[in-house]
């Protein structure tokens, strides 16, 4: 076997890009970030991709075979005529942008005073307007991590692109929801040496950005590209939603290409892979039992064959895996899969079949055969993207742009895009900023976590330990909102931390924050205390109609005179002592209860 | 620091060396493009200049202006771009006439048609004058000489005026002209040019002989409609159905690479009849509250008509009568159109209509305003003085829709 001399360049290096979506509303629209899930209409259209004086040969083949592909997006009430590409971009939202330079402040990179808008084009539907918007805010800049210092190349704000809804091979639905919601993109150097600490900066860098209290709190609202490099090339793994599986994206991707390279040294070592012709094969075998080479030709398709030198045993055995990555390029054409000899005899193709497509095919013992199932325009899609594949693979080149699953792997997406496929946002004069607003953020922008943490312990008088809940979930906004309306931090603090957690649990229902706000504030209003707010939230987290609840008597205090008449009944019927006195009281009544109150009259009269 | 836009640079900038690719300059701040692809603004007393080299000058690409084999159609540039290129090097965005960029983006059209490509002008829309309609209409009457049909790219902000006027002065078409634009510009993927030229392209290779216009018939990719030029006009300043057949439907739709026919029009003749004389000496006034009789007949001055777009149907304030009566005196036309957005003029229901009339006012009907006014210009250049009201009451180009019915758009 062939070693692959890799001592040189063997040290892994990981670089990260976190995104982070802005609950500031859109970034080039009037519409709010936030909306229901009603859809209101749809539309669709084509996206033609413009013409590119260099060309790239893979991404124009791309190109080439998307050019029929519709889009279908659906209208939600967070979309106006900006994402629907009905209208030129608004003037930028002053909010997001000056939360991506308080971030950019806080992480110590250079400001720009200028923010030039550029358009990144990008054809898979995404974006209804066929690129994304989106600019370079701050150069350079570094977190620390106890003695280790990670630098930063540049943070960006850009639009979020169009939910994907459904997809197949010549539709796909996008909702407009997402689209236009600002995202701050943060990207690091490939300083970071192993995955924990790719995974400690990753938290760092969010938890800084929540002190703004500016990031949205949806489940994909912080998403993380990560760069990997071990010797062959880099290879970029997109949209990793959870921290935690950051660390096991990286842990798959090391052992994929291990194995691939493993793989592919023995490939080498056999002499290589030489280009592939795929061969009409359907009359010789259209009399095949299998289920996938009957329904292939019934519905049209031709079934070819051929002859994969020197990949027999590595396509899929043990930990190789070769076979997945010519399928992973096909998929890209929208070809489906092949069968390959590591799997053969099997899907209902006898060994005496493949015996006979070995022989017609002149098959050495090293080879590997393929049947794959396309219409016959596929055929040279196929054919080239196989060849394709297996020759950039054999390079030990692995350089390209990865899905990240849910489970912790990955998919290939498609080639690493070069860096030029931007221009400039002609709709959107250079932005300038003007120096005292720069000063004023400055000087505000948290340098660290824990110094966030300590003034904001100080300011608002609550324990380090909630200060530093309420900051890492991003409610701070929130949480400042409320004590304005409601005027006992501590109370809130109890109330959002504990009261209603437990409360939902308990009904298995979330309460959203502008109910929350409207019901502190009419409680507030009507000058009731705690309790009642209290009352409030359990009955609307229950399920009550937030009116009703507001104005209903089950939460107003009992007045004094109103205890007084329950305690003297109790009192008349005995057995009422100090201890039980509240408990019993509150047995009598559904409507909130001084304890103070019950204890004065008790004790007084 | 002056350089040639790609011209790479060295620079240090904030203590770092960085390789960029110069863009521009406004005022103190230089924008630079990031290898990364990004453009980046900076103050200009911030760099540091430690290399630079000239942009290597490329070959222009030849244009290739004729292509495919099929029904002849002749392509009229007048905005100039009907493709755009990008180089992504320096941000720079090209547009070109080069038919082949089309015809890639829907093969089955070289096959269907043999198209050829005269560039005319190179202008926007805003600044089109009468003069260029007179121009245009000589090389429409060339080409359609030469071709089954004749599409014309145009701007979309005067695009109406331009098929109004060209529809007026064209007596007899041998085949249909077609004018098409686009409302997002071809540079962007999105674009819809590419849609509006392939229905551009089918229905001119129909027999209509008017003079029409291709648009986005709703904001889908999926439907093109051909409007008749006399009734479309543009509702809407950036969606890619701005265009709208006014009080009526339009002419055709192209969906599913077919055309289909919606309402009456009519047909080729067998020869091309073209009067291209127009009068320029026409003002068009806006009637508001507000507006003086001083300001009439000034804007009147010099004028040989003013088309008024009175309210509703087509009143202005008792206070300007003076003023349309001694305009009206000096032999000056005044055509009453309407500023609402479609509807008739009628100077017969109230008081202050009847005196209109009684002064001499010519009723432009149900006419699009700026329809009234490229009509006008043609009556005025072609006829006798005389003949001028009966011609303009006239349904000479289904500019005047004789029955308006409730379903139809407007």
């Amino acid at each position: 076997m062939i070693v692959i001399n890799n001592e040189n360049n063997k040290k892994i290096k990981i670089g990260l890009e976190i995104h982070l979506q802005l609950s500031t509303g859109k970034l080039f629209c009037k519409c709010p970030d936030i909306g229901s899930s009603e859809i209101k209409g749809k539309f669709t259209r084509r996206l033609f991709p413009t013409e590119n004086e260099s060309g790239d040969i893979d991404i124009a083949a791309l190109q080439e075979e998307r050019k029929n592909v519709l889009y279908e997006y659906q209208i939600t009430d967070n979309s106006c005529l900006v994402e629907a590409d009905e209208e030129p971009p608004h003037e930028i939202n002053a909010d997001a942008l000056e939360t991506a330079l308080s971030i950019a402040f806080s992480l110590n990179s250079d400001v720009l005073s200028a923010v030039s808008v550029m358009r990144k084009v990008v054809v898979d539907g995404s974006n209804t307007s066929g690129f994304q918007r989106t600019a370079v805010v701050s150069t350079g800049g570094y977190i620390k991590l106890k003695d280790r210092k990670i630098g930063l190349t540049t943070i960006c704000i850009e639009e979020d692109s169009a939910r994907r809804v459904e997809s197949s091979n010549d539709y796909t639905i996008f909702s407009l929801d997402r689209l236009g919601i600002p995202l701050v993109e943060i990207s690091t150097s490939p300083d970071i040496e192993t995955f924990q600490e790719a995974v400690e900066v990753a938290r760092e860098i969010g938890l800084r950005a929540m002190l703004t209290g500016n990031i949205r709190r949806d489940s994909d609202a912080i998403r993380q590209d990560v760069n990997f490099s071990m010797g062959y090339g880099r290879v970029e793994i997109k949209g990793i939603s959870k921290l935690s599986l950051i660390s096991e994206a990286l842990v798959a991707e090391e052992n994929r290409q291990k194995y691939l390279a493993e793989a592919i040294g023995i490939l080498l070592e056999r002499g290589g892979f030489n280009a592939t012709t795929l061969v009409d094969y359907t009359e010789k075998i259209e009399k095949s039992e299998s289920k996938i080479i009957q329904k292939g030709i019934a519905s049209g398709n031709r079934i070819f064959a051929g002859k994969l030198e020197n990949l027999g045993g590595i396509l899929k055995s043990g930990d190789y895996r070769i076979g997945k990555e010519i399928a992973d390029a096909l998929k890209l054409f929208s070809i489906g899969g092949f069968i390959h000899s590591d799997e053969l005899p099997g899907y209902g193709i006898s060994e005496d079949e493949v015996n006979r497509i070995k022989k017609f095919l002149k098959s050495m013992e090293n080879d590997a055969i393929i049947l794959i199932s396309i219409p016959e325009s596929k055929k040279d899609i196929a054919q080239d993207a196989i060849n394709k594949r297996m020759e950039k693979l054999s390079s030990l080149n692995f350089s390209e742009t990865r899905a990240a699953n849910e489970d912790g792997t990955s998919r290939f997406l498609r080639p690493i895009s070069g860096s030029g496929r931007m221009y400039p946002e002609t709709d959107i004069p250079n932005i300038k900023i003007n120096k005292s607003t720069l000063d004023k953020l400055n000087s505000v922008a948290p340098k660290s976590f824990d110094q966030a943490i300590l003034s904001f312990t100080e300011e608002w008088e609550i324990s380090k330990q909630e200060a530093e809940i309420i900051l890492s979930t991003g409610r701070k906004n929130e949480f400042i909102e409320l004590c304005k309306l409601w005027g006992k931090p501590r109370e809130v603090s109890r109330m959002i931390l504990q009261f209603i957690p437990e409360m939902e649990r308990k009904y298995r229902r979330k309460l959203d924050y502008n109910d929350l706000r409207v019901l502190v504030k009419g409680i507030a209003t009507k000058n009731y205390g705690r309790i009642s707010l209290e009352i409030a939230i359990e009955r609307c987290i229950s399920g009550n109609d937030i009116e009703q609840v507001l104005s209903s008597e089950d939460i107003r205090p009992l007045e004094r005179n109103e205890l007084k008449v329950i305690v003297e009944r109790l009192r008349a019927s005995g057995d009422i002592r100090k201890e039980n006195i509240i408990a019993k009281v509150k047995s009598e009544t559904s409507r909130p209860v001084d304890p103070k109150t019950v204890m004065e009259i008790y004790q007084n009269s | 620091m002056d350089f040639t836009r790609g011209t790479k640079l060295k620079i240090t900038y904030n203590g770092n060396v960085m390789d960029v690719t110069y863009i521009s300059k406004d005022e103190d701040f230089l924008t630079v493009k990031l290898q990364n692809g990004y453009n980046i603004t900076i103050p200009e007393n911030k760099v540091n200049v430690l290399d630079s080299s000239e942009p290597q000058n490329v070959t222009k690409k030849s244009i290739i202006l004729k292509h495919g084999n099929g029904i002849p159609i002749s392509l009229i540039t007048t905005g100039g771009t009907i493709v755009s290129a990008i180089d992504y090097e320096t941000g720079a965005v090209h547009p070109s006439t080069d038919i082949r960029k089309i015809v890639d983006r829907y093969p089955y059209m070289e096959e269907k048609y043999a198209i050829s490509v005269r560039e005319f002008d190179n202008i926007l829309s805003e600044n089109m004058q009468p003069e260029m309609w007179i121009k245009l209409s000589a090389v429409l009457k060339e080409e359609l000489s030469k071709s089954n049909g004749v599409v014309v790219s145009h701007g979309t902000d005067t695009m109406s005026y331009t098929a109004s006027a060209l529809a007026f002065m064209f007596e007899k078409l041998s085949g249909p002209a077609v004018m098409v634009g686009s409302q997002r510009s071809s540079d962007r993927p999105s674009s819809d040019s590419f849609g509006n030229m392939e229905g551009a392209m089918a229905f001119s290779s129909t027999n209509v002989g008017e003079i029409c216009i291709s648009m986005h018939s709703g904001t889908s990719d999926d439907s093109i409609s051909l409007h008749r030029g006399t009734r479309a006009r543009k509702m809407h300043s950036t969606r890619r159905d701005a265009f709208r057949t006014v009080s009526g439907k339009p002419i055709a739709k192209f969906k599913n690479k077919n055309v289909e026919f919606l309402s009456e029009y009519t047909e080729r003749s067998d020869k091309t009849s073209l009067s291209n004389k127009l009068e320029k000496r026409i003002s068009m006034i806006y009637f508001h509250p507000g507006i003086s009789g001083q300001d009439l007949e000034k804007l009147s001055e010099g004028k040989r008509a003013i088309i008024i777009m009175g309210t509703g149907l087509g009143h202005i304030s008792q206070t300007l009568f003076p003023s349309v009566k001694k305009i009206v005196g000096m032999g000056t036309k005044v055509v009453m159109t309407t500023q609402c957005m479609a509807g008739t003029v009628n100077l017969n229901v109230y008081s202050t209509g009847r005196e209109l009339k009684k002064i001499g006012v010519v009723s432009a009907e149900n006419m699009l305003p700026e329809v009234a006014l490229t009509k006008t210009m043609y009556l005025l250049g072609n006829y006798a003085d005389e003949d001028f009201e009966s011609m303009m009451k006239m349904n000479m180009r289904g500019e005047i829709i004789e029955r308006e019915f409730l379903g139809d758009c407007y």
